[in-house]
C-alpha cells in the first residue's frame, strides 16, 4: 500500500496565495517520513491533503491505484477511517467529553467493536501516563498532556498511515520519547509515519525528510544527513 | 457498529445536559399538546360541539407555533453549538451519514423519553382530576384502552418524527464546516 501525491497544490478561497506549491510525495508501508520547515511553510495543509482531509486545488492523491479525485466524499471518509490516524497541530477535541470519551469518540464509527477500542485505548493511555486523568475534562490537562490524548485517540484504531503535526511541540523530551518509540513499533508493524515538525533536532536518523519552505519542498534526503 | 453508535449517542445525551433537557422538554410539551388535540379530534362527535371546536383549534394554533417557532430555533441552536464537533468528527474518517445518524439516535432517544412522559403526565392529570380541564374531557372515560393508547402513540411517534426531521435536515444542511481552520485552531 502507498499513497502517492502527484504534482498536488493547495490555493485557500480566502488567500491569493498558495499554501502548498506543486509538491510530489511517496509514502509507503512501514516508512518514517519527516516533513520539516519553518512555521508557515505549508506542512499543516500539506499534511491534511495526504490524509484525505482537505482536496487539492490542483494534482492528484493516489491511494494505491484508486484516485481520490475520481471517489466521492462517503469513499474518502471511508479510507480516512479505516487507514488514516490524524494527530492535529490544533487543540481538537470535544470539550463536555471526558479524555477517555475524546479518545474513543471519533473511533467509535470505526468497524472494530467498542471493546476492543476500550482495550487498545487502555493500553495507550497507559503507556502515555493518562491513566489516572481518563475521567477528566481536556481543558483540565497541561498543553502535552492534550497532545498525548489526541496521540492516543489517532493510533487506538491501528492506523495504516499516521500523520502527526507538530505533535511533540509541547512535550519534555520524556513523553517524546514514548512517543516516539509507540511510533517506531507501529511502523515496524508496518505502518508508515508521517511527522511534520519545525524542530530539526527531533529527527531520527534513515527516515525521509522532506524540506519545506514557502509551500514549497525544497531538499529531500535521510534523517542526520540534511 | 450499531452498538458503537450506540454508545457514543448514550455519552453525548449524559454529557451535553443541557442541550439533553431542552430537547426533552420541548418533546414533552409538544406531545402532550398532540395528545390533547388528538383527545379532542375524538370527542367532536359529542353534543357539545362549539365548545369542543374553541378548544381544538386553540390547541392545533398553539401547536403550530411551537412547530414553526420553537423546534427550527431549538435545533438550529442545537446543530450549530455542535458544529465543531460534527468537524472534527469528520476530520477522523466519519461519514456524513454516520455523523447524521449519530445525531438522530440522540434525538430519538431524547424525544422518545420526552414524549411519553409528556403523554404519561396527561393521562395521570386526566385521571386523577388534579389541574383543571374543559368539562367535556370528562367524557374521557367512553374511550377504550385500545384506542386510547392509540391517541397517545399517535402523539409520541408524532413529536419524535417532527424533531428527528428537523435534526436530520438542519444538521445535513450545516455539515459543510471550515476544515482547514479547524486544522488550524482558528474556528
Amino acid at each position: 500500500m502507498s499513497i502517492k501525491a502527484i504534482s498536488i497544490s493547495k490555493t485557500y478561497p480566502t488567500s491569493p496565495v498558495q499554501a502548498v506549491k506543486p509538491t510530489s510525495i511517496d509514502i509507503n508501508e512501514g516508512t518514517y517520513t519527516f516533513i520539516c520547515g519553518p512555521t508557515g511553510s505549508g506542512k499543516t495543509t500539506l499534511l491534511a491533503i495526504l490524509a484525505g482531509i482537505l482536496s487539492p486545488s490542483a494534482g492528484e492523491i493516489v491511494f494505491d491505484t484508486i484516485r481520490f479525485s475520481e471517489r466521492d466524499d462517503k469513499s474518502v471518509s471511508q479510507f480516512r477511517e479505516q487507514h488514516i490516524g490524524y494527530v492535529p497541530q490544533a487543540t481538537l477535541f470535544i470539550p463536555e467529553l471526558t479524555v477517555w470519551e475524546n479518545i474513543l469518540s471519533p473511533n467509535s464509527f470505526f468497524k472494530m467493536s467498542i471493546k476492543k477500542l476500550k482495550s487498545s485505548a487502555l493500553d495507550l493511555v497507559e503507556r502515555l501516563g493518562l491513566a489516572d486523568k481518563i475521567h477528566m475534562r481536556p481543558f483540565e490537562l497541561s498543553g502535552g498532556e492534550i497532545q498525548k490524548m489526541m496521540m492516543a485517540r489517532a493510533l487506538v484504531k491501528k492506523p495504516t498511515y499516521i500523520f502527526a503535526d507538530e505533535s511533540c511541540s509541547e512535550l519534555d523530551n520524556n513523553s517524546a520519547d514514548v512517543i516516539f518509540k509507540i511510533l517506531d513499533e507501529r511502523k515496524k508493524e508496518g505502518s508508515a509515519v508521517i511527522v511534520a515538525s519545525h524542530d530539526h533536532g527531533t529527527i531520527p536518523e534513515n527516515t525521509d525528510v522532506y524540506m519545506m519552505k514557502d509551500g514549497k519542498i525544497t531538499d529531500y534526503g535521510k534523517g542526520g544527513t540534511l | 457498529m450499531f452498538g458503537n453508535i450506540l454508545w457514543i449517542s448514550l455519552v453525548n445525551i449524559k454529557r451535553k445536559k443541557s442541550y439533553s433537557i431542552t430537547y426533552g422538554a420541548l418533546a414533552f410539551f409538544i406531545s402532550q399538546t398532540f395528545f390533547l388535540v388528538n383527545i379532542s379530534r375524538e370527542l367532536l362527535r359529542l353534543s357539545d360541539v362549539s365548545a369542543i371546536n374553541t378548544f381544538f383549534y386553540v390547541t392545533i394554533f398553539s401547536i403550530l407555533i411551537v412547530s414553526v417557532l420553537l423546534i427550527p430555533m431549538f435545533t438550529l441552536l442545537y446543530v450549530s453549538m455542535r458544529e465543531k464537533e460534527f468537524g472534527i468528527l469528520r476530520i477522523f474518517g466519519a461519514k456524513k451519514s454516520e455523523v447524521l445518524f449519530m445525531a438522530s439516535v440522540e434525538i430519538l432517544i431524547i424525544s422518545c423519553i420526552g414524549a411519553v412522559a409528556g403523554v404519561l403526565c396527561v393521562i395521570i392529570l386526566i385521571y386523577t382530576n388534579i389541574i383543571y380541564l374543559p368539562y367535556f374531557l370528562a367524557h374521557i372515560q367512553r374511550f377504550e384502552l385500545v384506542r386510547f393508547t392509540a391517541l397517545a402513540g399517535q402523539a409520541v411517534s408524532g413529536v419524535v418524527c417532527i424533531e428527528l426531521a428537523f435534526t436530520v435536515f438542519v444538521t445535513s444542511l450545516r455539515m459543510k464546516r471550515n476544515i482547514s481552520g479547524l486544522l488550524r485552531g482558528s474556528v
